[in-house]
């Protein structure tokens, strides 16, 4: 792997993000073969040192081989990983995820962000939270599939329940306003916009028409990076979660509750 | 003994086999009961009562086995009468009828395979009504081996040394199943790791690995050693001209030289990366540094930070840790350029300029309707005279029903021909600086006049 093909992968896996050896969801993206025969034939001695040319940019590029689930007999599969040891690159951007939230044109940054969280935790609840998946379990990508529809109806329910929580329990919040602000088309749209986003940047692929499936590297980016990131809020308010929904809830939710207070 | 996970790989095989549908026919929704009493008393009686009689069978070498002797055994343990006992061990030696398609012939009809003395799994002696003995039939010990068959890793290595023995009996078409079944070992233990990597309260198998971990090392060494072993074997001189020989015989015509070869090949990158695997987590088991995230309530975690959101630097911290990114550098886009690349390609291209109107509109070019409109009137004025831009100008040439023809007109100055092909002899002059007129939309024009005339106005005057 010379100084050309450094390029040439760098280049690729910033566009696309994983390159596979022998993908058997989709068909062989344009140079992807050229590329997994690059890293393939790699040694290892490479592979460190184009991690050392990646680490300063916040990257990482990691290897799975068919002792991963998912990953076919004697192929590989090789996803750009953001490094939970360093800080973002000064070249990545999320502004996208605030134009593309924004369906209806004149919403605010803080409404893209909070519409994007909230799916975005929907999203994890089903892929992680009812298939009773434990957030290291970076192999049960593979079972990690959901369709637009059930994730639109999780979307609906969540904000139903909110409406009807705020009412009486947080009635100021802006979140509240800005969630139960929805009407028409707007959760489909932001869905769309969502399922968008996830997939142009490889942390959630399309199997089929409307049915998604997370990716090895989004599985692998949660696991690794939860703790530095969604672990704080969502540890935070779940400790909150306990005291306002408490006199109201089952044992069974309580007990869940208090689990991870 | 793991007769549950027996009968569970195959319990679904079984009702399907029982199922009353038919190809073709409607829906049909499996029932997720069995039928029967659900204690699951009958069935603990009857694999006791087979792990029973395999063990005296191991003693007696096919003897039979008194009634008596089973009751006084079973009994007590079960809570159970001599003719529970009786009832259990006729139902396991009554055969069923099991049907199967083995094959579909020429005409695509099906070729049904019956199996009924294999279901068998106890027998009672021939020829005679006397029910007070019995053992196992072969059905029966195959049904206790099938339920002791060790999937344990800590047993790969005898199943490595089988392909040694398959090359020494010349037996080459069971490499590429023996090899199969080591790499199919080798998942299944490289599986094993990659959950208790990831996966919380795996403790007895946590405590497995602790208490064996040195001999797991053991058997990774040494079915890599056996493998290895096999491929020099099997790459010898005198064993190549054996096996040349075996793949002229029936058996080996199936078969390429590669194959075995690339059997070794599968299984000795296997255990490479099991290897690589095991390390992982023997760093992990030795740094106490398996740190596992279980299940996290997401549902509510979203309810929670509706009704208590987080800051928006926290947001962003996640998003940027997690979400979605694009590349977004600092540098110019193609699209930056596209005005003056594309003036650039106009400069140096052949093809016919184009108006962005044509593409989009039904109506005749704006040039042809401009020079439809106007043609006669200019070259009327051209038979009198030079004909300036201003005077053009003021005569309101560059409107044509409300649309601004300006460009058009202006373009009559460059290419002169358009006002009559058929005469090339239309000159245009330049008098620098002399433009400065008002447009009908307000704008100013100010720059070089162009003057339109004909090079020979004597000629050209007639034909206008």
């Amino acid at each position: 792997m010379d100084i050309g093909d450094i390029g040439r992968v760098y280049h690729y896996l910033l566009k696309y993000r994983s390159v596979e050896s022998k993908p058997i969801q989709r068909r062989s993206r344009d140079g992807e073969s050229v590329i997994a025969s690059i890293l393939r034939s790699a040694s290892a001695d490479q592979l460190d040192q184009l991690n050392e040319f990646l680490a300063p940019q916040g990257f990482k590029v990691i290897e799975f081989d068919d002792t991963t689930r998912g990953v076919p007999v004697a192929g590989r599969v090789w996803v750009l990983a953001r490094s939970e040891d360093a800080p973002a690159s000064s070249f990545m951007s999320t502004e996208r995820v605030f134009s593309e939230m924004n369906v209806r044109g004149n919403g605010t940054q803080e409404e893209s962000a909070v519409w994007f969280l909230h799916i975005w935790l929907i999203y994890l609840s089903l892929v992680y939270t009812r298939a009773g998946r434990g957030v290291s379990e970076v192999s049960s990508y593979v079972d990690a599939t959901f369709s637009r529809e059930a994730l639109e109806e999780a979307v609906q329910d969540h904000i139903s329940h909110i409406r009807q929580m705020g009412v009486s329990e947080a009635a100021g919040s802006k979140v509240i306003e800005i969630l139960d602000s929805e009407k028409g088309k707007d959760v489909p749209r932001r869905i769309s916009a969502y399922m968008k986003l996830m997939c142009a940047a490889g942390l959630v692929c399309e199997i089929d028409k409307n049915e998604y499936q997370q990716t090895l590297l989004g599985a692998y980016e949660i696991a690794q990076n939860y703790d530095s990131s969604l672990r704080i809020p969502i540890d935070n308010t779940l400790g909150s979660l306990v005291n306002i929904v408490a006199p109201g809830v089952d044992d069974n939710e309580v007990e869940d509750a208090e689990l991870w207070a | 003994m793991d007769w549950p996970l027996l009968l569970a790989s195959t319990a679904r095989l079984l009702d399907l086999h029982d199922c009353d549908r038919g190809p073709g026919t409607t829906v049909y929704s499996p029932p997720d009961k069995r039928p029967g009493t659900g204690l699951g008393l009958w069935l603990k009686v009857a694999t006791s009562l087979m792990q029973y009689l395999y063990e005296r069978d191991l003693e007696s070498n096919d003897a039979w086995v008194p009634v008596e002797v089973i009751f006084e055994e079973l009994a007590d343990r079960h809570n159970i009468s001599r003719e529970d006992i009786l009832f259990v061990a006729n139902y396991l030696a009554t055969p069923t009828r099991l049907i199967s398609i083995k094959a579909w012939d020429e005409h695509g009809a099906p070729e049904r395979q019956t199996l009924k003395r294999e279901t068998a799994l106890i027998e009672w002696p021939r020829n005679t009504k006397r029910r007070d003995r019995c053992r196992l039939s072969t059905s029966g010990s195959r049904s206790v081996l099938l339920s002791q068959a060790a999937q344990k890793w800590l047993y790969a290595a005898d199943d490595a040394g089988k392909l040694e023995r398959a090359i020494n009996y010349c037996a080459y078409g069971d490499i590429p199943s023996l090899s199969e079944g080591l790499v199919a070992q080798i998942r299944r233990f490289s599986k094993e790791i990659t959950m208790l990597l990831e996966r919380q309260h795996m403790d007895e198998l946590m405590s497995d690995f602790e208490a064996h971990r040195d001999d797991y090392l053991e058997v990774i060494k040494g079915v890599q050693e056996s493998v290895e072993r096999a491929a020099d074997y099997f790459g010898t001189k005198q064993n190549k001209e054996q096996y040349l020989c075996w793949l002229e015989t029936e058996a080996g015509q199936s078969f390429t030289p590669y194959t075995v070869q690339q059997s070794f090949h599968e299984i000795l990158q296997a255990i490479e990366r099991l290897s690589r695997k095991f390390q992982t987590l023997v760093s992990a088991l030795a740094s106490a540094k398996r740190e596992v995230i279980g299940l996290i309530r997401f549902d509510e975690a979203a309810v929670g930070l509706a009704l208590h959101p987080c800051s928006d630097e926290i947001t962003d911290l996640c998003i940027t840790a997690l979400g979605p990114w694009s590349a977004d550098i600092t540098a110019p886009s193609p699209m930056d350029f596209s005005g003056i690349l594309s003036l650039q390609q106009e400069s140096q291209s052949s093809a016919t300029m184009v108006f962005e109107d044509e593409a989009v509109d039904d109506l005749p070019a704006l040039i042809e309707r401009f020079l439809h409109a106007y043609r006669d009137e200019i070259l009327a004025e051209l038979a009198k005279g030079p004909v300036s831009l201003t005077a053009g100008i003021e005569n309101g040439w560059v409107e044509l029903e409300e649309v601004d023809v300006l460009p058009q007109f202006i373009g009559v100055y460059s290419t002169p021909e358009w006002l009559d092909e058929s005469n090339r002899d239309l000159g245009v002059s330049v008098g620098s600086g002399e433009l400065d007129v008002l447009l009908p939309n307000g704008n100013r024009l100010q720059g070089d006049e162009l003057i339109l005339h004909w090079v020979n106005p004597t000629v050209n005057i007639s034909e206008a």
